[in-house]
Formats: structure tokens, sequence, C-alpha cells
């Protein structure tokens, strides 16, 4: 379930939930609650409920607004995400107890029965900052604040004690250093969405000719011992999804229903529904029978593919199928049924998805993603603001402001680095 | 014991901290002394002869906003005044002046004298009283003399145990050869304030005519300058004085290089600790080896005075390596030194044991401002002076004190940092200190503080008539902009003249004026625009537009901090008793003791969740619960 508390909650559930009998979240009445869909643009994303609770009769004393989906890490981040676009702030540790004191709604005596499970919370969160802070990204994350506090240090040093302008500012240098602080963050923010992959699950579908071996692929890969079924207690509804895991991957197979069933999903979706499903899918993974390789009809949808994650399984070699040949594609020989198999697929993964360096994938939450992208609207700010010719002072400020946003991340205090990068690094003092 | 007057405030020491202090608290209505070890030093810069300069020149203009001495003084005794920073975007903008030495001494000695409620009185001051209640009762001089008095603001500068360092040699000294306060530090500390030594230096004195010129570069004041005081009116300061570049060689650094084991920094003699933006010539070329030379620039410290400034050359070399150096650099060829550089240590406190006011933690009525708090400059001295003061003569009077927060000054800044941060080493003000840099322009220091100048009295009516008609113009101006719209026809021409892209349909002018390109004057004269406004008016205007969206950002982001800091916290909660707080949180908070949430968030150990807690206890009424 996600809760969203305070003045904006009803308008920002209002832009993302559709209700079936067309009620706006904002006319709802407190108490109540509507059955309804979130979407985001024209996509659906899941079925929810959706309750309201109108300030001060709420926990938080606050509007309030509940959203009951399926469950799932994978849809509840992502309406988690969808949330967050549309003006939503993630909530700090102890947030609603928080607001619910601010408000008046909890008395001393209820506070300190929850103070202990906030305490655990924010150690828990503490402890994540931790392995966050030794992971990959947040290395990365540390390079680049480092590379800004350095180039702050000299614009601080230039504007309070320099003559001279330092060579480190140069204009076109200066543009360039931030154009490549830029692009790093841009990455580090795609790498973020590897990162979510590996964390929330690959969105897989499954394609393939009649007869292929899709059902005998799907059985092998549900088997007893990977299958994770995110089924929701208490819901009377079908399992939307299946999670199968492989190696580190967790492969979400997504609107698996009929799968099982039928054969003919090709013929009866056809290659442009086939796109629709490809353009919500990470991965997309195609059956080949090798016993008959690789027919027109597969080439035309693996064209239609291009641009995705593919991996081809080509099925049933123990049938003494056909070679491969070349594909455009990674190619993992299978047979269904053995586990020789599972350890190729990985080995396949990891080459579609090749962020996985150890065991623990590194990857960071959703509100360092937010700080992430923040700080990096920042310096597309001073990009644009350097090549209109705007003030250096402003530059600073909207570089400093992207510091502050990623130092958020491991509590640097970049004013104190800022100026001791000014005396350590500059001849300071005319 | 004689008993020798009975006041409401006391501050102790006459320097750029004490003026401020004595004058703000007399002007309030406090019975006020001020006591200084040496009439003939009211007012003294026994180091640089100048006022203002980045980051230090927003403080004087904030003081003066405030009603404080600073900004008169500095304009009543420019001899050159400059405007830095031009080139580097307004909010950075900083006036600096070169002031006469002996000329601002007697200023404001004049001010000090003929200040109503205040009586200046020479003395040394030994101890200080304190009853069982930790109440300041009075102050003593070094002969057993009494002073009465409900507060006491501490204004000591570098006086306290202070020590002269030429060389390797060394005698108890306070600045320029005045004597040092020898018996008030044991007494400090007998009464449990914890003391520790700062250092700092000042280069040689040199004669006027000492000096080749002609291979130096000079350096003229602004055309038309801005004073520092917002009474004042551009062009109407001193400004006929010129100031010189001259640049170190290899043969200087050679000198220096040789010499090292005669510094007493060098070999270890000297343990207190200096100032990092103001490092010696020795520490400059030991740590930046590959640069080949160094600017001095050369300031008069007087029109009457023949004496001349080496900024940029400070130095505890000895006396002969002085000369011998100095004489390497071009155009030094026959100087003659005057004074000696030195280097002074002294004694000064932790500043994290005072309050956002500038009172201790743990006595009522005690205060202290300047290099005593671990601050160096004379601007800095006298922004904690003059909020000392006020909250010393508040305290007397049972007023509410003074705290200005980090978004509203660079004074609020600076002691923000003092207070909560603490410093390692002599704190100088830099715009780099400031996340509210693009909003604290020096500029605005009016609209930001004389209606609290104002609320808290040492703003006169006719002033204060004056900042509102000034206001009003510049809201009325704004207002007109918002509603006024241009069409291609009108203004095209002006934006092609000025580098910039055409229009294509109506646009709004303020949409026009935040394009870097365009100037607020230029397009308003352009477009024939008609407004009631003067030059300062009108500049303030266009920055303000300029400025506008970058500043609402600033402040958006800057905001749960101010919330934060907006919360006070008890300063005698038992944090082991609040339930919930991680025990390395309530260890921590108990030490520091923090006065607001925003300070508290700032130790390190505490964590969010533990300030959600501190939140929700505070608002709980858990504080009179304990």
């Amino acid at each position: 379930m996600i809760r969203m508390s305070g003045e904006d909650a009803l308008a920002i559930a209002e832009q993302v939930f559709v209700a079936a009998n067309h009620t706006k979240v904002t006319e709802m009445r407190g108490y109540t609650c509507a059955y309804g869909y979130i979407r985001n643009a024209d996509e659906r994303i899941d079925d929810v409920v959706l309750t309201v609770f109108r300030a001060p009769h709420s926990y938080t004393g606050e509007d309030t607004v509940e959203i009951t989906c399926h469950g799932g890490i994978y849809l509840t981040n992502e309406i988690l995400h969808l949330l967050l676009m549309k003006g939503a702030v993630p909530a700090e540790p102890g947030e609603f107890t928080k607001r619910s004191f601010l408000n008046g709604k909890l008395s001393l005596s209820q506070a300190e029965a929850v103070m202990d499970v906030i305490e655990a919370d924010g150690r828990a969160a503490l402890h994540q900052a931790n392995l966050v802070k030794d992971g990959r990204l947040s290395r990365q994350m540390r390079e680049v604040t480092d590379q800004i506090v350095g180039i702050l240090s000299a614009l601080a040093y230039w504007m309070d004690d320099a003559e001279e302008f330092p060579p480190e500012l140069e204009a076109s240098g200066l543009s360039a250093q931030i154009r490549g602080i830029y692009e790093k963050l841009s990455e580090m923010a795609e790498h973020y969405q590897d990162g979510k992959i590996l964390k929330n699950g690959i969105r897989t579908v499954l394609l393939g000719r009649p007869n292929a071996g899709k059902s005998s692929v799907m059985n092998w890969l549900c088997g007893e011992n990977r299958s994770i079924v995110t089924d929701i207690p208490g819901t009377t509804r079908d399992v939307i999804t299946e999670s199968v895991k492989i190696g580190p991957y967790l492969l979400v197979l997504s609107d698996t229903a009929g799968i099982r069933e039928t054969e003919n999903k090709i013929e009866s979706i056809g290659i442009e529904q086939a796109m629709r499903t490809l353009d919500t899918a990470d991965l997309v993974l195609y059956v080949v029978d090798s016993v008959s390789g690789l027919t027109p009809e597969d080439e035309q949808v693996l064209t239609a593919c291009r641009g995705h994650h593919v991996l081809i399984l080509w099925n049933k070699i123990d049938l003494c199928g056909n070679d491969p040949g070349e594909i455009d594609f990674p190619v993992v020989q299978c047979a269904a049924i053995s586990e020789d198999s599972l350890a190729k697929m990985e080995d396949a993964l990891r080459e579609v998805f090749p962020v996985v360096s150890g065991n623990q994938p590194s990857v960071i939450n959703e509100r360092q993603f937010r700080l992430l992208s923040q700080a990096n609207f920042r310096i597309r700010e001073a990009i644009s603001l350097l090549e209109s010719g705007g003030e250096l002072d402003m530059v600073a400020g909207e570089l400093e402001q992207a510091a502050r946003f990623l130092s958020e991340i491991d509590g640097k205090d970049i004013s104190r680095e800022t100026i001791d990068g000014v005396f350590s690094r500059f001849c300071v003092g005319k | 014991m004689s008993n020798l007057g009975n006041f409401d405030v006391i501050v102790i020491g006459a320097g750029h901290a004490g003026i401020e202090a004595a004058v703000a608290s007399a002007k309030r209505g406090c019975k006020t002394a001020l006591i200084t070890i040496s009439l003939d030093h009211i007012g003294n810069m026994p180091c640089n002869p100048s006022i203002g300069g980045s980051a230090k020149g927003h403080l004087v203009r904030e003081i003066d906003a405030l009603g404080g001495v600073m900004g008169k003084a500095g304009d009543a005794c420019c001899i050159q005044m400059r405007m830095l920073n031009l080139s580097k975007g307004v909010s950075v903008h900083s006036p600096r002046a070169q002031a006469d030495r002996a000329l601002y001494h007697l200023y404001t000695k004049k001010i000090v004298e003929n200040t109503p409620n205040l009586q200046v009185i020479q003395a040394e001051i030994a101890d200080i009283l304190i009853d069982e209640n930790n109440a300041v009762t009075g102050v003593v001089n070094s002969f057993g003399g009494v002073y009465s008095c409900k507060s006491v603001v501490i204004c000591a500068g570098t006086f306290l145990n202070g020590r002269v360092y030429i060389g390797k040699k060394s005698r108890e000294s306070g600045p320029d050869a005045c004597l040092p306060a020898a018996f008030l530090s044991e007494k400090l500390e007998a009464h449990g304030i914890r003391l520790r030594r700062f250092k700092t230096g000042t280069p040689c004195r040199v004669h006027r005519r000492s000096i080749d010129y002609s291979v130096l570069q000079p350096q003229y004041g602004d055309e038309n300058p801005l004073p520092f005081s917002f009474d004042g009116e551009r062009g109407s300061v001193r400004n006929d004085a010129v100031c010189y570049i001259a640049n170190t060689n290899a043969q200087t650094h050679e000198v220096i290089k040789n010499n090292l084991e005669e510094s007493p920094l060098y070999s270890g003699v000297i343990h207190g600790i200096g100032p990092r933006y103001c490092p010696s010539i020795e520490d400059k070329v030991v740590r930046f080896a590959s640069r080949e030379r160094h600017q001095i620039f050369v300031e008069p410290t007087g029109i009457d005075s023949e004496e001349m400034y080496l900024q940029g050359f400070s130095t505890s070399l000895p006396e002969f390596v002085q000369d011998q150096m100095l004489r390497t650099v071009r155009g030094f060829e026959k100087i003659e030194i005057m004074r000696s550089a030195y280097a002074i240590e002294y004694d000064c406190i932790n500043p994290t044991v005072l309050l956002h006011s500038l009172a201790f933690r743990d006595f009522h009525g005690l205060y202290s401002a300047g290099q005593f708090n671990g601050t160096s400059g004379y601007e800095e001295a006298a922004a904690q002076g003059l909020i000392a003061g006020i909250n010393a003569s508040a305290y007397v009077l049972g007023d509410k004190q003074l705290e200005l927060p980090r978004s509203s000054s660079y004074i609020g800044t600076l002691i923000d940092d003092l207070v909560t941060k603490g410093t390692d080493d002599p704190y100088r003000m830099m715009t780099a200190r400031s996340e509210y840099r693009l909003s604290l322009r020096h500029a605005n220091a009016d609209e930001r503080l004389t209606p609290i100048g104002r609320e808290f009295r040492l703003i006169g009516d006719e002033r204060w008539q004056r900042f509102e008609t000034k206001m009003q113009h510049i809201y009325d101006a704004l207002e007109q902009i918002r509603a006024a719209s241009v069409t291609p026809d009108e203004v095209n021409t002006f934006l092609v003249s000025h580098g910039t892209s055409e229009i294509t349909q109506k646009t709004r002018l303020e949409s026009l004026l935040k394009r870097p390109q365009i100037h607020f004057q230029e397009i308003r004269d352009a477009l024939h625009l008609p407004m009631n406004l003067n030059e300062i008016e009108a500049e303030e205007v266009g920055n303000r537009i300029r400025y506008e969206q970058y500043i609402e950002r600033q402040n958006q982001q800057n905001s749960r901090m101010a919330e934060l800091e907006r919360i006070r916290l008890p300063l005698d909660v038992d944090y082991s008793r609040i339930r919930g707080l991680s025990s390395e949180a309530a260890e921590k908070l108990g030490r520091h003791r923090p006065e607001q949430l925003a300070q508290a968030a700032a130790i390190s150990g505490v964590s969010p969740a533990d300030i959600s807690i501190l939140m929700t206890w505070l608002k709980a009424g858990g504080y009179h619960g304990e």
C-alpha cells in the first residue's frame, strides 16, 4: 500500500488515478474508496483501490490518500515513481508520525509507543545508507561531488581573493568541465534505471512462434525452486506476475496470462500488438525452435524488436536442431529441461545487463535517484547560464545547489569542503 | 575594593567590536562604559589600513543598515574607494576602502566620546565579577577598582596574554606595542571559560620615499564610488590615494628558504593557530613552491603619514631577514623599514560556548565579540560587536534578543558558523560561506536589515523615512515593470544591438530583463519608460528582477533548513530521558546543547530520525513535562 499525506495529496492522486465510475479523487468524501486504475499517460499500470481520508480525520491529520495496489516491488515502485514525478516527496523516516504529532493527532504516550519503531526505521535507513555509501554508484557520485566542489573552490577563490583568473576557470575549460559532470550524472541516472531493473526485476515478455516451446520454457523458468509468486493475500484476483530468479537477476514475467494456455500468441496478437507489449518490457525472451530454425515470421518479429533487449532462446537443441548461424541478438542454446541452460542464460543476461559485477548489485534508491536528477537539472541550468553569458555568481549558485543535492546522499558539508578547497589549492591572501 | 561606578553594560576593549557594542548599547538607552587599555588606540588598525573587501564589504554595509558605526567611519576616513569583483556577478560585488588610520582613530574616539549614555575609561580589566547564580555583577581593574554592571561584553581582541614574535625572539605585548591584558585570562579560566591560542601576523610599514614607484603598477580608486553608508551619496568620499602592486621574485624566495629555521612558525616556537586565508610570505613560498612570484600591495596608511603598508607580506622572520628579502623586490632596493613585521599570539575562546545572541551559554549577562571569539578582521569584529551590544543592552532592559538567521545576512551567517560549527583557525568572512549568497547583495543590505535596526531602536526617524521612500520607489517600479509588455517593433532594434535575439510577439518586459545581455537602465531609457527612480534605486530594480528566479529557487531549497532554524530547543534538556533517541545522538546533543533544531541536525551522529523525534517531542510539549 502506498500512502500519501499533505495538502496536495488528493490533487496528485487525481493526476494518476482513473476511477471505474469516473469519480474525481478531489471530490471524494472522507472514508470512501474507489476502484480504478493507475495510469502513466496512456499506459495502464495497475488496477487499484484508492481510499480517501479528509483532514483532520486521518492518521496525520492531513488530507491522505491510500493506494492499495497489487503489491510486489516492481509495481509498487512504478506507482511510487509516478507519484514522485507528479510532485510527491518521499517521506523521511518517521515523517507520518511526525506530522501526526505536529497536527495534534497523537499524544505523548501514543508517540512514545511508536518511537521505537521510528528509531528502527532510522537505523535501517542509516544501515542502508552506509551500504550504498560503499557502492560503486555512490563512489561515482562522490567523485562528481568532489569535482563540483573543486570548481566551486576555484570560483570562491576567484571571487573572494584573486586578481588573476585561475587557469582552471578559463571559460572554455569551465564549460567543458561542467558538461563532463552533466554527462556523468546522466550516465549514473541511466545506471540507476539498470540498477532498478536489478532490484525490482526485469520486466520480461516471452515471445515465439507456435510450438517453439514457450510453454515448456515458462514451466522450466517457473520451476518450483525458482518461482517467487507475488500473490497478494486477501485479494481474489489472479496472479499477474511471476518472478524468477536467475543468478543475481530477477525476471518479472508480466502479463503471463495466456502464455501457458495457448501457443498462438503471435498469430493472435500480431506484430503491432507485440510491439505494444514490447514498449513496457525490459527484455524479450524470444523462443526459437532450433529444429525448424529461424523462419521469415521469426525474422519479421525480431526486426520489430530492434532497439529492445532481446535474448534468443535457441530451444530444443537436445533434439539435434540446427545451428543458429548469424543472428544480431545474443543467443542462448538450450534445452528447456536442462539445468545447464540456466547457467547459460545467466551468462547471456550478464551481457545484456552488464551492470552486475558481483553478487550484490549496487543500486541507489528512489530518493537518491531523485536527488541525482535534481542535481543534474541544476548542472544543466549552470551550462545554459554559462552559455548565455550569465554571471559567474549565478553559475556558482547552481553548482552549489547541485552539490548540495548530491551531498544529501552522504551528508557532507559542501560549504566547509569548498572553503577547505580554497585554502589547500590556492595561494590566498594578498 | 573601591567602587568606581555603576553601569548597565560594560564593554571591555575599544577596538572595532567594542566601539559598535558600546555605541549600540548606549543608543538603546543603557548606561554604558567602554573600558580600554589605551585611549590612544581606540579604533586602532594595527594591521591593514583598510575597511571592507570581498564579503567584508558586505558586512560593513550590513552594519550600516542596522545602524552601526563602521560604515560611516569608513566613509569619513576613506582615502581610496573601490568596488571589488565588478566582473564576477552582482552578488559578490563588494566595496573596499583604503582608510586613513590616524583619522580613523580620532573619528571613532570622537564618536564614543560624544555618545550620550556612554562613558569612556582607560583601565586594564583584570577580572569579571560573577555571582552565585552565574550572573555578571561587575568588572575589576588591575588596581582593584570595581565597576558594577549587569552585563559585560568582552571585546579583548588580541590583547589577552598577547605575545609578539619577531624571529625567535618574543615578548609579552598587545598589538602596536600596547600593553597586553595580563590578568584577565587566568580569571576567565577560573570562571570555567576555556581558552585557546590563536596567532595572527602583520607586515612591515616602510617609508613612502624609499620606494621607486615608477617600476610598480599603480591602482586608483573607482570613479564616482559608492560609499559604505546608505546615508551617503555616490562620489561623496575622499578618493585620491594611490596604491601600488609589487612582486616578489626567485631571489626573494631564495632569501626566505635560506632563513626558514629563523621563523618561529617553522621552528615550532609558536603554537597558536594562524589564519589560513592570510598566510605569511614564508608560508606561501613553502606551500606554493611552484609559483614564481607573489603580489605585494603597497598601501598608504594615511594622508598625513609617510608609512606605507605592505599587504601580502606578513612574516615572522627576524628583522634582518625582513630587510634582506624586501631589498630583492624590484622598486624596494632602498627600502626603509619603519615598523617591523611581527606575529602575535593571544588567548581566545572556542565560540561554540556562545549562543546566537553571542551570550555565553553558562552565564547570565556575559557576551563576547571579535577576535576573542576566534575571528579575524575589523569587519567581522564590528559585526559581532554590534549584535553583542544590542543583546547585552536587551538583557539589561528585559527585551528580546536579536538573533539573525543565516538567510538574513552575512552577519547571521558569520555568527551561526561560529556558534554552531566553531572554528579551527581565525575565521574570515567569505562569500562562499553563505548558501544565500545570491540574495545577500551589498546593495540590498538596507532592505534586509534596516527594519530590524529600526525595531531595535538604532535607526532614527529621518533615516527611516528615507528608507521607506526608497523602498516605495523600488516596489512601484517593480509593479510597473511586471504589468508592462513590449512589442517587437518597440524593442527589436534594441535587442539586436545588445547581442540578444529578437522577439516575435508581444512579450512581458520582465522576461526580457532576465536575459543577461539586457540591463534595466538601458532598456528603460531606450523605451522611455517614465519611472520615479534615482540611479541607486534603478540599479536595485534591475538586479532584483535579474536575480529573482535564482533566489526563489535557492530559497526553496534552503527552506527546510530555515524551518529547522526556527524551532528552538531548550538548553537544559536531559536528552538521555527522551525515548527513542539513539544513545549516540543523546550523548552528543547533551554535549553540544544546540539552541535550535538546525544546529542539532548539523551535529554528526544525529540522524534525521533523531530530528523527527526531537520535533515531535517538542510539539508534544515534552519539555514542560520533564
